[in-house]
């Protein structure tokens, strides 16, 4: 009797306050939106661009077929080494966090950082991924919601989606699930907000963001 | 060597244990037991917060269903521990009365209450079971230090579902599964280290069957470390900031990995 209350109660309770999405649903989310958006003609050339690094992504764990309709365009991705230079150089301290407030082009501009091989710069992502690991795992919903200069929630929204991308492509790289993890919990609190009636050029990068998420799951976990 | 024990709940079989086992034990005087109170709006937020669903497991777990969580007749269980040790009563106050030991009950180890009787008390070791994060105002009490056993072995898994990570991370050899006595510092387990207990897996073992296996070894461990800093026999040792990782909360589709890998690395 006492083991058929408990069970009641994880089943109802437990199932109200889960915040994780099923891979399934993810999946199916990001396979049924792929194939609408492809479809638009109103797309901006970066949404296009996020909508084909998702595709790609997603294709290489067979979540969708190889028959993208997307023309090749300029990666907003492939930001400047300088540029992302300049960046750090203008981070106070050399952090990526202070006080719960963290910089404009986070992800875009680690994600330059990494891939550029840097061995001036592998010190600072390993702690910058460090202390971004804590913030979100601590502040959860409400981490990078601060942001210097400061930046509307829509925006902010898109800087989650970015992070997301770099962490999955860091996990990806050095094998270190935490930043899997962490991915994951991003993309799940910010599905609601891109599930709805999001703007297509933001719902692409969730797109990738997701796709590139199925991508580190596939390669780290089989 | 006088002591005080901090619990997370009056009914936590590990800090009954524990404080049983204290109070029990020659050269060794339990002088405070404080223990948080479950009813804390705050509480409550905050566990929900990093622990969401999970929490109601923990909760229905602990408050409903108690020792019937544990397969009945399992020798290797902190109910059968507590068989063996002949502990009575079902809550804290209890111990706390049978051995006339003065208890406290607050919302937050940290409040200045709290503080105040502990200094009071002017403990040598603080055993820490649970109950939230200690801040430096509790942790600078104790001559000796702030005791607790991390449910894996440190330095290399620090932090929250360390038993999950240690498979996870193909770890089961080395370091391996085990729990790791240490004082606390104001970092995640990155304090001094005491004592390591190793636990070896078996076929057709699982997350579930791996923690509850440990928790008996926890209350050992804890005795085991009480009695050599009474003896003079343990000394402890700085751990580098370098030599492990911060890991947290893992997300269900890393626990549904980890089972498989669990499985797929004790099948019979």
């Amino acid at each position: 009797m006492k083991r058929l209350f408990a069970k009641l109660i994880m089943n109802t309770a437990g199932r109200w306050f889960e915040e994780s999405v099923p891979a399934r649903e993810l999946q199916g989310f990001l396979a049924r939106c792929l194939e609408q958006l492809t479809q638009r003609t109103d797309l901006s050339p970066e949404a296009r661009a996020d909508l084909l690094a998702a595709w790609r992504a997603a294709n290489a764990v067979d979540l969708i077929p190889n028959n993208h309709p997307l023309e090749l365009e300029t990666d907003p991705w492939k930001v400047n080494l300088d540029t992302a230079r300049a960046w750090r150089a203008s981070l106070p301290e050399d952090k990526v966090v202070i006080k719960g407030v963290v910089p404009r082009a986070l992800g875009r501009s680690l994600v330059a950082l990494e891939v550029a091989n840097d061995p001036d710069t592998a010190d600072f992502t390993a702690r910058a991924v460090e202390s971004l690991l804590r913030h979100v795992e601590v502040k959860r919903r409400a981490a990078l919601t601060l942001f210097s200069p400061p930046l509307n929630p829509d925006a902010a929204r898109l800087e989650r989606c970015d992070l997301a991308i770099y962490l999955c492509l860091r996990a990806r790289r050095c094998g270190d699930l935490r930043l899997l993890n962490t991915a994951l919990k991003l993309n799940d609190w910010a599905y609601p907000a891109f599930r709805g009636r999001a703007k297509p050029d933001a719902q692409a990068r969730y797109l990738r963001a997701l796709a590139e998420q199925e991508r580190a799951v596939k390669e780290l976990l089989g | 060597m006088r002591i005080a024990l901090l619990a997370p709940i009056q009914n936590s079989l590990y800090s009954r244990l524990v404080a049983e086992l204290a109070a029990r034990e020659p050269g060794i005087e339990l002088a405070q037991i404080v223990v948080r109170t479950p009813w804390s709006w705050e509480r409550i937020r905050g566990e929900l917060r990093r622990d969401g669903a999970r929490l109601v497991r923990k909760v229905t777990n602990k408050l409903v269903l108690g020792e019937a969580a544990y397969p009945v007749g399992d020798p290797e269980t902190l109910p059968a521990l507590a068989e063996r040790v002949g502990l009575e009563g079902k809550n804290l106050s209890e111990v706390a009365r049978r051995h006339g030991i003065p208890l406290l009950t607050v919302t937050d180890p940290n409040e200045p209450v709290c503080e105040q009787v502990l200094k009071a008390v002017r403990p040598d070791v603080i055993v820490f079971t649970g109950g939230g994060l200690i801040r430096k105002n509790i942790l600078s009490i104790p001559r000796l230090g702030v005791m607790n056993c991390h449910s894996a072995i440190l330095p290399r898994f620090r932090g929250m579902d360390v038993v999950e990570w240690t498979i996870l991370e193909d770890a089961l050899q080395d370091p391996g599964l085990g729990l790791t006595l240490h004082f606390m510092d104001s970092g995640v387990d990155t304090g001094p280290l005491l004592a390591r207990y190793r636990l070896d897996t078996r076929p057709g073992d699982t997350i579930a069957s791996v923690r509850r296996r440990l928790e008996p070894h926890m209350v050992e461990l804890v005795m085991d470390g009480l009695r050599g800093l009474r003896d003079g026999t343990l000394t402890a040792q700085p751990q580098s900031a370098e030599d492990g990782r911060q890991y947290f909360v893992m997300h269900p589709r890393l626990v549904e990995a980890t089972a498989r890998r669990m499985k797929t690395r004790t099948q019979p």
